[in-house]
């Protein structure tokens, strides 16, 4: 089942002095399956970033749809858009955005309390993602006394208590080392196996690896797509190396 | 070209600043522009022309020097909060090739301009409301003389000068935080995490301890004699309980609400409760201070607005007549009587209400009393509360002082006692040693004198006065215990005219009394104009002082807070982007930050206002100390006092609101 569908997205940004129209998206068009795992790579400037926030709903393209579950998302008015964001999406950041004035459980409750749900209801989602995520020690701790990798993991358990329909990451081994890079991946992994949709966006050749699907945007539209279809990891992370070098011999 | 690049930066950087250096210069300005008018007040040919104003000038004076401590305050503490904030610019200009010398180059500029603007707009202001103060001034003291007050050199220079000081200090204090930092550091953002305050039990109950012990007592006084020392432990109480409530009994407060997990989990109290934990850490001694300050100004300009209110009632209370003239020579008395209505009449006004007459006082030394029966107990105790104080009046004196026609049998008497806790006894027995023994036959208690006050009865003395038909025979038991001062001859009336006019024709009967009549075994005079004038010259002062030197308390207090906020929002604007980032609306953002800036701002004024409240309590009993037993001035003046505070206040919580919306919108 299609989960979120892409149509003909363009973004141009017209600077405040008229004329200059820089084109971010030129005419994208793709869309993610329920339960795919799929990465977004582009070098810097390729439009990535700017795609992310129309899909986050921080952003309005200037043409073309996003369909999440058949809903156009660019049509919901303001209002409604941080609810519908809350319900629908979880997001993973590259700089983790914990408040650092609440401990790791309040960080991870934070979008259910401002959903106004329950509090026994809270407490047993908890205990899910606590448990998926391996945190169980840390729920009294506080952002500043816990790594990179433990922090990330909080924000992913944030992102994931809402059951979101997509998990939309950007960057998400950014600021993290080689090891605790593999273990968010890994956990990326496990998640997605669970049944969980998530779009990454990333310039990262090994992070992109772990997903199922690899696609590569470049002047504002989707240049190529490759599938990790049977491939070992090894073996699919040569494939995106081998497409990115291709990607920047085009030039 | 060098020198206008310089100008140019501090110019910009004022103007990027905006939000901390606008206000910065509006108080600065509104203060040096009071301690201008008061300096030039105290100078002023109006004041130091009129003789009785000498207490005036000093006054002022103090006003001025007080002025001077809020103001070196207030500019070093925010000055020391803008620089805080802008340490990692100049880590910016040390990383772009800008030697620390010239970097304070650029701040000794932009300190020149702003104390250049404070003192530009001070004077403009001062020169303003001079002569409105001018005119205040006269008209709360009622000061007559014409008043030339337009513009005083010397005041300026006194302006120029002593905030000129308290600038060269600030840019030294600039100078030495630039040069000890270095510009890594600088440029490091402070994004270390803080832990969340503990809070302490013990301090959280010992704070309530010391609130119900300073309210206590605050309400428990009665005595308007023991109410100065207690007001100073009150005060003492409250103040302890304010710092220590804040900071500690804030936190274990929030932290039982915390505890609560069906209320905390709630989107307004979630973010509440948290912020305000940490932000309590803080400022819990500077919004301890700011209450404590608050409350200080509201008391202070509660009572001078009350004292100046209740100086009619306080004269009135002290003074039934204009003039009371008390004497021991019975001859040169009789002639003082004789000659006062020419002395009044020569002056040209006229006589109203004439009273005369006489008391025999005896004060029986080491004398105690049990149960209305007075004995001496022949041991030298050293202490005024030993002596009884037995004044006779003559119920021919009392009749015609109360317009009666009572009458008394043998050894009956009418008794009025200063002291009202005693008991009242049907029989009052006098046995003082052999052949100086009486009883009296107490008809009834009075409830007043005809003529209150009439000499210093000061309240450390127990007094009796018994009034009596055969003075003559009292006079003949007593005989042995007279002094130069035993007969006190009392001459009491009013005139017509103003009060400068009275207080002229007391003189002139004084000189009268000295030079014609001679009187030589010394004599009281007590006038009650002379009394309301030097009495509103005072408290007319000091309520100029109370309301000037107030607003400018107000002011800095307020600019306080307003930067306290203003730099939460700073450390805050990460946090709201965060929020809005994981799913919270810029409505549900606005109600956060409104419910947060509500608390952090009015937590302070409730509580201040729930003091005052106490306090008043207070202020009421040592007003009675006064003589002011009507309270109704001051219930009013707190009332307005309270009101007018907290609408200023109310203005800079709106507009400190939307300073901090603008700089954490996302």
């Amino acid at each position: 089942m299609t989960i979120l569908k892409v149509n003909h997205l363009e973004r141009i940004y017209t600077t405040r002095f008229k004329g200059n129209q820089t084109v971010a998206l030129k005419d994208v068009t793709f869309s993610v399956e329920e339960g795919e795992f799929l990465a977004i790579m582009g070098e810097s400037g390729s439009g990535k970033t700017t795609l992310l926030n129309i899909l986050a709903s921080l952003d309005k393209p200037t043409r073309g749809e996003v369909l999440l579950e058949e809903k156009d998302m660019t049509k919901i008015n303001d209002k409604d858009i941080s609810g519908f964001r809350r319900n629908h999406l979880g997001f993973v950041f590259q700089d983790f955005n914990l408040l650092d004035n609440f401990n790791v459980k309040d960080n991870i409750l934070l979008p259910l309390v401002l959903s106004k749900k329950e509090y026994k209801e809270m407490e047993v989602k908890l205990k899910e993602v606590i448990k998926l995520l391996y945190i169980e020690d840390l729920l009294a701790k506080y952002p500043y006394e816990i790594s990179g990798g433990q922090k990330q993991r909080v924000a992913i358990a944030r992102a994931l208590i809402t059951n979101p329909k997509m998990v939309l990451a950007d960057e998400p081994t950014g600021s993290l080392d080689s090891k605790a890079s593999n273990n968010v991946l890994d956990i990326f992994n496990q998640v997605n196996n669970k049944g969980q949709t998530i779009l990454m966006v990333t310039h990262s050749s090994l992070a992109a690896s772990y997903a199922s699907r690899v696609l590569f945007i470049k002047d504002g539209i989707v240049f190529h797509q490759i599938y990790k279809g049977s491939n070992t990891r090894e073996v699919f992370y040569k494939k995106i190396t081998d497409s990115l070098s291709l990607l920047s011999g085009g030039e | 070209m060098h020198q206008l690049f310089y100008s140019k930066l501090a110019v910009t950087n004022l103007l990027k600043n905006k939000i901390f250096y606008f206000p910065f210069v509006i108080v600065s300005a509104i203060c040096s522009a009071i301690y201008y008018i008061l300096v030039a007040l105290s100078s002023s040919s109006a004041v130091s022309l009129s003789l009785k104003s000498y207490r005036v000038k000093e006054m002022l004076g103090f006003g001025s020097y007080i002025l001077i401590i809020l103001s070196v305050l207030f500019i070093i503490y925010a000055n020391s909060y803008v620089i805080k904030r802008r340490k990692k610019e100049f880590g910016l200009y040390g990383i772009l090739g800008l030697e620390k010398r010239h970097v304070v180059k650029v701040i000794g500029l932009e300190n020149a301009i702003i104390y250049v603007l404070s003192m530009l707009i001070g004077s403009v202001v001062g020169l303003l409301f001079g002569k409105l103060g001018d005119l205040l001034l006269l008209r709360l003291t009622d000061l007559e003389e014409v008043s030339r007050f337009i513009f005083s050199l010397e005041a300026i220079l006194k302006m120029l000068m002593v905030y000129g000081i308290i600038f060269v200090f600030l840019f030294v204090e600039n100078t030495r935080a630039i040069y000890v930092s270095n510009s890594i550091e600088l440029l490091k953002a402070k994004n270390v995490g803080e832990k969340e305050p503990k809070a302490n039990v013990v301090i959280a109950l010992f704070s309530f301890i010391c609130l119900c012990c300073g309210y206590g007592l605050a309400v428990s006084i009665n005595e308007p004699s023991e109410a100065l020392l207690l007001f100073f432990i009150a005060v003492l109480f409250v103040v302890v309980g304010t710092y220590t409530l804040f900071i500690s009994g804030s936190v274990f407060i929030l932290k039982l609400f915390k505890k609560h997990k069906k209320f905390y989990y709630r989107p307004n109290n979630f973010f509440s409760i948290s912020s305000l934990l940490y932000r309590m850490k803080q400022n819990a001694t500077g919004l301890a201070s700011i209450c404590v300050l608050s409350t200080m100004v509201v008391i202070t300009i509660l009572s001078t607005i009350g004292l100046y209110g209740s100086i009619g009632t306080m004269v009135g209370e002290y003074y039934q007549f204009d003039y009371q003239i008390m004497m021991f020579e019975l001859e040169k008395y009789q002639e003082l009587v004789e000659s006062i209505d020419r002395i009044v009449v020569d002056f040209g006004l006229e006589m109203k209400e004439v009273i005369t007459h006489e008391e025999v006082t005896y004060s029986f030394v080491e004398t105690k009393e049990e149960q209305g029966v007075f004995y001496s107990d022949n041991q030298d105790h050293g202490l005024l509360a030993n002596i009884v104080n037995t004044v006779f009046i003559s119920l021919d004196d009392y009749n015609q002082m109360m317009n009666t026609s009572i009458e008394l049998g043998e050894d009956q008497v009418l008794v009025y006692r200063n002291r009202k806790n005693n008991q009242e006894v049907v029989d009052l027995s006098y046995f003082l040693k052999d052949g100086m023994e009486k009883t009296f036959d107490v008809v009834a208690y009075l409830d007043e004198l005809p003529i209150k006050n009439q000499h210093d009865s000061s309240s450390d003395y127990h007094t009796v006065y018994l009034i009596i038909d055969e003075i003559d025979e009292i006079r003949e038991l007593f005989k042995e215990e007279e002094y130069l001062d035993t007969y006190r001859y009392y001459l009491v009336f009013n005139t017509t005219g103003k009060h400068s006019d009275k207080i002229e024709l007391a003189d002139s009967i004084v000189e009268e009394m000295q030079k014609s009549i001679k009187v030589e075994s010394g004599y009281s005079f007590l006038n009650r104009s002379s009394s309301y004038v030097s009495n509103l010259s005072i408290f007319g002062v000091m309520l100029f002082l109370g309301v000037f030197l107030g607003i400018a308390f107000l002011f800095v207090t307020i600019l306080i807070i307003y930067y306290k906020q203003i730099s939460e929002g700073y450390d805050d604007k990460e946090r709201f982007m965060i929020m809005q980032k994981v799913g919270m609306s810029q409505s549900e953002v606005k109600t956060t930050i409104q419910r947060q800036i509500i608390i952090f701002f009015f937590l302070p004024l409730l509580i201040a206002i729930v003091h005052t409240v106490f306090g008043f309590k207070m202020l009421q009993t040592a007003f009675q100390v006064l003589g002011v037993y009507n309270s109704e001035v001051l219930v009013y003046s707190g009332i307005i006092v309270v009101v007018v505070f907290s609408i200023i206040y109310y203005i800079v919580y709106r507009i400190s609101a939307k300073v901090y919306y603008r700089l954490v919108r996302y």
